[in-house]
């Protein structure tokens, strides 16, 4: 009975935004709030060109930086796991730091470094003595690179596992066969990794084909649409589109569930690979000789790109009091008065307050939910299988689509949720749920049955057996998911852009407003900040972690 | 042509890992030969050095020092300089996780060491019948085309075998092939084997903790501790006549006896054990009496009799009582206390000893195994 209610829970969670977009995308609203059925946005659709500007561009975009991101992250992976490079370490540090910093930092910083006024352009300048720009930071070529950066130590935390947990006895056994190593590679190595590679390609290609952040800050200035930034111009239009945005939304939906399907069964199949690896087996990195220390500019390469350039950037641009090239005279303007205003200000307190309160209930009301969701569908309970299929629905959602729905939910509901930050911790729990979901999943899987049964002969319950047994067994794959669920949420700009009263913003919604207005040195100073405080969280997730994230992504 | 009798010569190899305190972690200077078709077994605890040894002589781990020499091929030798790559060994190896590579059919994984082979190309018809040999050499005749995730332990560890001597490569290297798989499983394969490898010829170097397998299998055993060979013999020697303590109380099963020499008369030596009564030895080293020793008696050599049994001359003799008695089929096993110790010992499964029965355990003295103790 109980089971049943939890499922009418869900479904209620996660129906609604399906339903909404595809009742709006059929239908059109008159001025006098009357409504009826019409093809007429999907006609719209195919007949603007528009759209298919934008889904090449979103495909291009999705596809390049998935590769920018796979050869750097993946090269940093294969380096550490199975070599002696130099500055192990310093690839781990850079990971974590990432991990905790909003995107929009990234995005704000890459956008100076390659922008007209940045140090690339400035140097070519300063090089060649010509008054052109080398690279246009406003185009598909600027936004892939930068997306490509932002994914890498995701590339990097998700092929480590699989490169750790590879059999080098495959690789050697190759090699006793009088292959050489180039052969060993080729033929053994790459194979195997290869259905992780390709699960994890899929992944990232999913990813920025839902991101927003690039395509909103780097794109839309320079006319470079993609998908999700039309969905988000149709709403923001005076007045909405929303029919049109419901279905340039279905379509997208479309396409992530036909991507998530062909994920699923790549990643079963990757498993599969990585089930013969023998016991006895001492991970044993290969020799590089001398050549170690050439592998170790990609490490370095790795370390500047996702945060040794971002961050001087960053501080460059906070002490600066408005964007100007990194010279040395400049610095006669250099300036703490961002951080004082960041430091003083009442506003960028509440930001962070709310935030905070934002983050942390979505993630412990997503890890209740997905704590009984992942039990009852790890245990095969009655139910479970359709628990399971409901959790992973969101996943189909870019947060922006997500948004779009959510929107339209709360402007149809009798009580008003829409402009209060509850909208926006709702919006977060869809969200997550999947996230969450496989963290319990796999963390109750790892526990065996007969510790449950054990105390069911012994006489207790069902609350009691969760409490008892379960919740302190869990413990690790709780905390880190609801970490890895605080991290993302702090950083989130789609949902909350869409969904943020004038009372109810975060942070990364103020970044964005901030960088629309100029504020750039504000922008840098909050962002610094706040990556701080965020990379402190980030530490407690990786410590936590470290073993569960392989086990929980599969790859 | 090399000498028959050091078809495979390893001396002065030497692996360092690491220093642990006064300790070298690794391998320390080790040596030596065996004759073809030899089947020889490296064994000793976990952590000895035994795959390092291996892996040595694979080339898959680059020594210190020393040199390996197989037949007339220089493969390894520090001071020339020469380090013939792991790839031109053309040695056989099956991995202690078999190593079977999940994306290819077991067909595929046999043929890979024709498929790369670097001084003859094969024909596709050379290799499917080459492959097909291999593949009947293991009994695994109808499985070509099954996928190799498809494969039970004892299957992949046939496969692995099959890959290794599909080359017929002149020495074959196992490394503990037999310790994943379960107890009836491996006493298959442990017949399985020691028939390949005489139907073939195979030199073989096999490494292992397991005491019963390198006794049942082998031609002959380096007993190895702590990163040295403590003793190189045939099964029986080792397990009859161990040069030290540790050889005695790694191979097999043991009754130690701690004592001091009494007097020594001709051949025979009397030691005075701790508790006080009396044992005689064959001697096999000169001894003085005052010399503290231990006293190794195997539970073969050992007979139980009526405590008022007829008394056997020349024979050493220790009363007991019985504190255990386990009957497991092919014989029963007891513990019978004794003042000096509590010994293991065989009895016929038809013998009718029952808990707390006095007993008397006689033994040779030309059985009994003499072992100077270190002061202290
Ligand atoms: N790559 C290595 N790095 C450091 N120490 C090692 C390495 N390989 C082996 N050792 C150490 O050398 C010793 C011998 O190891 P090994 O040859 O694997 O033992 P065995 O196979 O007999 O169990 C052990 O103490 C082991 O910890
Ligand atoms: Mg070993």
């Amino acid at each position: 009975m109980l089971v049943w209610l939890f499922i009418g829970l869900i479904a209620l969670l996660v129906l609604p935004p399906v339903w909404t977009l595809l009742r709006s995308s059929f239908s059109e609203r008159l001025p006098d709030g009357t409504e009826f059925f019409t093809l007429n946005n999907y006609a719209l659709l195919l007949s603007e060109g528009r759209f298919f500007t934008s889904a090449f561009n979103s495909i291009v975009f999705s596809l390049a930086s998935t590769l920018v991101s796979l050869f750097l992250g993946g090269a940093v992976a294969w380096l550490v796991e199975r070599t002696d490079v130099p500055f192990k370490r310093l690839a781990w540090f850079t990971t974590i730091v990432s991990l905790g910093t909003p995107f929009i930092l990234y995005v704000t910083a890459w956008s100076y470094i390659l922008g007209r006024a940045g140090p690339l352009n400035d140097i070519y300048r300063f090089v060649t003595g010509s008054s052109e720009t080398l690279f246009e930071v406003n185009t598909l070529s600027g936004m892939i690179v930068i997306e490509g950066f932002i994914w890498a130590p995701l590339a990097f935390l998700l092929l480590s596992a699989t490169f750790r947990a590879a059999n080098a006895e495959m690789e050697e056994a190759a090699r006793m066969s009088g292959a050489t190593v180039i052969q060993t590679i080729m033929r053994i190595s790459l194979k195997l990794a290869f259905p992780a590679i390709l699960a994890f390609s899929l992944f990232a290609f999913i990813l920025n084909l839902e991101a927003f952040e690039v395509p909103a800050l780097i794109g839309m200035p320079g006319r470079v649409n993609v998908l999700t930034t039309d969905v988000y111009q149709a709403v923001k239009e005076m007045p909405p589109r929303v029919g049109f945005a419901s279905a340039f939304s279905v379509v997208m939906l479309f396409i992530i569930s036909a991507l998530l399907y062909f994920y699923g069964r790549i990643s079963r199949y990757a498993e599969r690979f990585a089930t013969i690896t023998g016991k006895g087996y001492r991970p044993r990195p290969i020799a590089l000789g001398r050549a170690r220390w050439a592998f170790s500019a990609i490490i370095l390469l790795n370390f500047a790109v996702t945060l040794l350039l971002p961050l001087i950037a960053m501080i460059w641009m906070s002490v600066m009091p408005y964007v100007q090239p990194m010279r040395l005279h400049a610095l006669s303007f250099a300036t703490l008065q961002n951080f004082g205003t960041v430091l003083t200000s009442r506003y960028y307190l509440s930001l962070v307050t709310t935030t905070l309160i934002v983050a942390a209930v979505s993630a412990t009301v997503t890890m209740i939910i997905t704590l009984l969701a992942g039990w009852l569908a790890a245990r095969r309970a009655p139910g479970g299988q359709a628990i399971d299929q409901l959790v992973v629905i969101p996943l189909i959602f870019p947060g922006v689509v997500l948004g779009v729905a959510l929107l339209e939910v709360a402007l149809r509901l009798p009580f008003p949720l829409y402009g209060t930050m509850w909208l926006i911790v709702l919006a977060f729990i869809i969200h997550y749920m999947p996230f969450g979901m496989r963290y319990t999943y796999a963390g109750v899987l790892q526990i065996h049955p007969e510790l449950e049964q054990a105390a069911r002969v012994s006489g207790a319950r069902g609350w009691s057996i969760l409490s008892r047994i379960l919740v302190p067994l869990l413990a690790p794959a709780l905390a880190s998911g609801w970490l890895f669920i605080f991290l993302l949420a702090s950083k989130e700009m789609s949902l909350p852009l869409l969904l943020a009263g004038p009372s109810s913003q975060t942070i990364s919604v103020a970044m964005f407003d901030l960088w629309g207005n100029g504020q750039i040195g504000e922008v840098a100073a909050l962002g610094l900040l706040w990556a701080v405080l965020m990379t402190l969280f980030g530490v407690a997730f990786f410590v936590i972690s470290r073993r569960q994230t392989s086990m929980t992504f599969g790859v | 042509m090399a000498e028959p009798s050091n078809f495979l010569s390893v001396s002065g190899l030497e692996k360092v890992y690491g220093v642990l305190g006064a300790n070298r972690i690794g391998l320390q200077p080790t040596s030596f030969q065996l004759p073809k078709s030899a089947f020889f077994t490296l064994l000793g605890p976990s952590g000895c050095g035994k795959t390092t040894t291996l892996r040595c002589i694979a080339g898959l781990e680059r020594p210190d020092k020393g040199t390996i020499r197989v037949g007339d091929k220089l493969v390894f030798d520090s001071d020339a300089g020469i380090d013939v790559s792991m790839d031109r060994r053309q040695f056989g190896m099956v991995f202690q996780s078999y190593a079977i590579w999940p994306h290819m059919n077991v067909f595929e994984n046999v043929a890979f060491p024709l498929r790369v082979s670097k001084d003859r190309r094969f024909s596709a018809n050379e290799i499917r019948k080459a492959v097909g040999e291999a593949l009947d050499t293991v009994g695994l005749g109808g499985l070509a085309e099954r996928h190799a995730t498809r494969l039970s332990g004892g299957q992949q560890q046939r496969v692995a075998l099959a890959r290794a001597i599909v080359r017929r490569p002149d020495l074959l290297l196992l490394d503990e092939p037999l310790s994943n798989l379960d107890a009836a499983l491996r006493e298959e394969m442990r017949n399985e084997l020691r028939r390949l490898q005489q139907q073939m010829g195979l030199t073989t170097v096999y490494v292992t903790h397991d005491q019963s397998e390198a006794l049942e299998l082998s031609d002959s055993i380096a007993v190895m501790n702590a990163g040295r060979i403590v003793q190189i013999d045939t099964p029986r020697t080792i397990y009859f006549n161990p040069v030290d303590e540790f050889a005695a109380g790694f191979v097999g099963t043991t009754n130690w006896i701690r004592g001091e020499v009494e007097r020594v008369s001709g051949d025979r030596i009397v030691v005075k054990t701790d508790a006080g009564s009396r044992v005689e030895c064959a001697a096999t080293a000169s001894y003085s009496p005052g010399d503290k020793v231990s006293l190794a008696v195997r539970p073969e050599v050992v007979e139980i009799a009526p405590e008022n049994a007829a008394p056997a001359p020349g024979l050493n003799e220790i009363a007991g009582r019985i504190v255990f008695c386990g009957f497991n089929g092919s014989l029963t096993r007891y513990q019978v206390q004794a003042s000096d110790a509590t010994f293991q010992v065989y009895g016929s499964p038809k013998a009718g000893f029952k808990l707390g029965d006095a007993v008397a355990l006689r033994f040779d003295p030309a059985s009994v195994v003499l072992f100077t103790r270190p002061a202290g």
